[in-house]
């Protein structure tokens, strides 16, 4: 929190959270082409009851402030402004994630019901997908207190979900990549231009592909391979694009780029201590050259393997770490206005961050919600956010016994979602696919 | 039971319409997970009559440990024992050059006024009027000193003075509107430049007077109409613009 002793107990409305060091990069260059909003949903057993998630809502509006906010434009910098009206949740809108746009007391999160579903979008300048988690159960878990499903006697603190009743946690609202910069690290080495999936791109409207697989199945199916579950799904997001991109005419193919890549987001708190709820990741990028010819899958998948693995080793995020809070703490950048410093960023990002993936693929892991809880929800899923330049990106998050792969497409055609699951489904596992625009036949 | 037949949520039975998206509200029952209803809103490309979801279709923690307090006795300390240094070094060079003050006089003023405005707001932050009392006669002091060097006192009397007494005033009406603002933003730099618009007709005034004899503003006039005119945007801009917004939130201090 921004404010200072003395102007805290006379203005409070005054407060104010500075954006963390990733929030200030996505504030900038969030747009239509990339609006960084993603989403977070749970099914559960019966229709959602307006009036308890309403309350449930505003009772978690004091417990997580830091995300009960707007964005506010500063001189040099964004910032974020807590919101003058409580936050209300919206009908589901038929067109996900949708951009958020910067407006005075306009909340960077949405919460929406729709049929038994609760669904929580949120602008990554907020938090990301650990933060926005935990949100979620926070809120799944007051609603169904709401609705009665009581506490267990005597589980005071329930397996580390935040309750309204608790003291506010000014680390979880910190910026955690400030506290392990090092400024000695080199910059990381520069990222060639990658393969993107080809077609014309939708103007309105974002496809969300459901595959939803048993669990069990696929972890068995990434030990026999004696690789993680994340690893194999990454394997099979390059082995897929490889697939299209050896399905285009020789021209096509010709002219398109030779390097397929995947970002893939590393959540930081595994890594580096710290309880914040605001973003704390960095990407590991797994890639294979296609100028080397055709990769067989299991070639595929021992390079992202060993790939993610280095990628994924302390020092190489340090170079990250530097790159992008070194830039934050530049002192010819600092005092540079915000609208010259948001204009510098969009070319930053123009140049070096759009197109330098093929794809992202983000994986929440297991989802834990103690009983009586776990027995009322159904599921959840998880919709990465839109991004014109990578066309499809995948979420993934399971619950129970299932496994939800979830691709957010704005692609008009579906090739990727079909090679997608038909290749998960050619290894043998059972996939069940739903998709929020039922295939109706002819172009699209 | 009431609920909406678009959105699928159950409403209050006091309720006449959705609170999400306005339809009139159904009594009945909604169906439940696993039945046949839409699992989505309808959008342009799926939408059919009689879509609904029961129809049958489908701080950051200051980890800082030194208290704003502690932070400031440090800074005074290390601002006394710099300017102390700096004090004896100066009036020691000069007197073992030129065995007399010569040039450590002016050196000596300033660096004791130095140590005077730079410590004792950070010493009286919390009585600026005790501050500013402190403060008022010390300027004085240091500018009779600096002038009663190679002046002769009358020109203390007709220009020093009066040119103190004018920023002293300036600063004082400053400060005080300053502490009165409710919600200091682009509003206090506004002030500001006020000050220093009233602070230059304060010295030409001097000037004019002591040397024409007569009140002829000219030069500071001339910087009234470029800073009054910038004040008054920047008080549009905090009411209207950026809503009042605090320097803190706008520089991210």
């Amino acid at each position: 929190m921004g404010s200072g002793k003395r102007e805290r107990k006379a203005y409070p409305q005054d407060r104010f959270y500075r954006l963390d060091n990733s929030a200030v990069f996505t504030a900038a260059i969030a747009g239509a082409s990339g609006p960084f909003v993603f989403r977070l949903s749970c099914s559960l057993d019966e229709s959602i009851h307006l009036d308890c998630l309403t309350r449930a809502l505003a009772s978690l509006a004091s417990r997580f402030p830091f995300l009960f906010v707007a964005l506010g434009h500063g001189v040099f910098w964004h910032y974020l402004n807590p919101l003058e009206n409580p936050l209300r949740p919206v009908a589901e809108s038929p067109y996900p994630a949708e951009p958020i746009r910067y407006r005075r007391n306009r909340p960077l999160m949405r919460v929406s019901a729709y049929g038994t579903r609760i669904s929580c979008e949120f602008h990554h300048a907020l938090t990301d997908g650990t933060g926005s988690l935990a949100f979620l159960r926070a809120l799944v878990l007051e609603y169904l207190r709401l609705r009665g499903v009581a506490d267990p006697v005597g589980m005071e603190t329930i397996a580390g979900i935040p309750r309204p009743g608790d003291p506010y946690d000014a680390e979880e609202a910190e910026d955690a990549y400030s506290r392990y910069f090092v400024r000695s690290s080199p910059l990381p080495d520069p990222v060639p231009k990658a393969f993107l999936i080809p077609g014309k791109r939708r103007g309105k409207g974002y496809r969300e592909c459901i595959g939803t697989t048993p669990l069990q199945g696929a972890l068995a199916l990434a030990k026999g391979n004696k690789v993680s579950l994340t690893e194999l799904l990454v394997a099979v997001h390059a082995a897929t694009l490889q697939d299209i991109y050896e399905a285009l005419p020789p021209l096509r193919r010709k002219a398109a780029r030779k390097r397929v890549s995947v970002q893939v987001p590393v959540d930081l708190r595994k890594r580096y201590p710290s309880r914040t709820l605001r973003n704390f990741f960095l990407f590991a990028a797994p890639s294979i050259d296609l100028r080397l010819g055709h990769w067989r899958f299991d070639e595929i998948l021992q390079r992202v393997h060993h790939q993610l693995r280095l990628g994924l080793e302390e020092k190489e995020l340090l170079r990250q770490l530097r790159r992008n809070v070194g830039g934050e703490r530049n002192p010819l950048g600092r005092p540079i206005l915000l609208p010259i410093k948001t204009v510098v960023m969009r070319l930053i990002n123009a140049s070096i961050g759009v197109g330098s993936y093929s794809g992202s693929l983000s994986n929440l892991g297991a989802i834990e919600v103690p009983e009586p809880w776990a027995s009322r929800i159904e599921r959840f899923s998880f919709l990465p956010s839109r991004a014109v330049s990578t066309g499809a990106n995948v979420g993934v998050a399971s619950w129970k016994n299932e496994l939800y792969i979830c691709i957010g497409s704005l692609v008009r055609d579906r090739s990727f979602e079909r090679l997608f699951f038909s290749r998960l489904a050619g290894m043998g596992l059972v996939v069940r696919v739903e998709c929020n625009e039922p295939f109706q036949g002819g172009t699209e | 039971m009431k609920y909406c037949p678009l959105c699928g949520v159950v409403l209050s039975d006091a309720d006449t319409h959705c609170g999400l998206c306005g339809s009139a509200a159904v009594s009945g029952k909604p169906l439940a997970a696993g039945a046949s209803g839409p699992q989505y809103p309808a959008n342009d490309n799926t939408r059919q009559a009689g879509d609904s979801p029961d129809a049958s279709v489908a701080k950051v923690p200051d980890d800082v440990a030194l208290s704003s307090a502690e932070r400031r006795r440090i800074a005074v300390e290390l601002l006394s024992v710099t300017l102390g240094i700096a004090l004896i070094i100066t009036i020691l060079v000069d007197l073992f050059a030129n065995h007399c003050f010569t040039w450590s006089r002016y050196s000596s003023v300033g660096i004791i006024s130095a140590w005077i405005f730079s410590a004792m707001p950070l010493i009286l932050i919390r009585h600026p009027w005790v501050l500013f009392s402190v403060l008022a006669p010390s300027l004085l002091v240091a500018v009779f000193c600096f002038m009663i060097f190679d002046s002769p006192p009358l020109v203390f009397v007709t220009f020093g003075l009066p040119i103190s007494l004018a920023f002293e005033a300036s600063a004082a009406g400053t400060g005080a509107i300053l502490a009165a603002l409710r919600r200091k933003g682009l509003n206090a730099l506004g002030v500001v430049l006020c000050g220093i618009s009233a602070f230059c007709i304060g010295i030409e005034a001097t000037v004019d007077l002591n040397i024409r004899h007569a009140l002829s503003l000219d030069w500071s006039v001339v910087v009234a109409f470029a800073l009054v005119p910038s004040a008054a945007l920047l008080f549009y801009l905090h009411y209207r613009i950026v809503d009042r917004a605090s320097l803190r939130k706008l520089f991210r201090l």
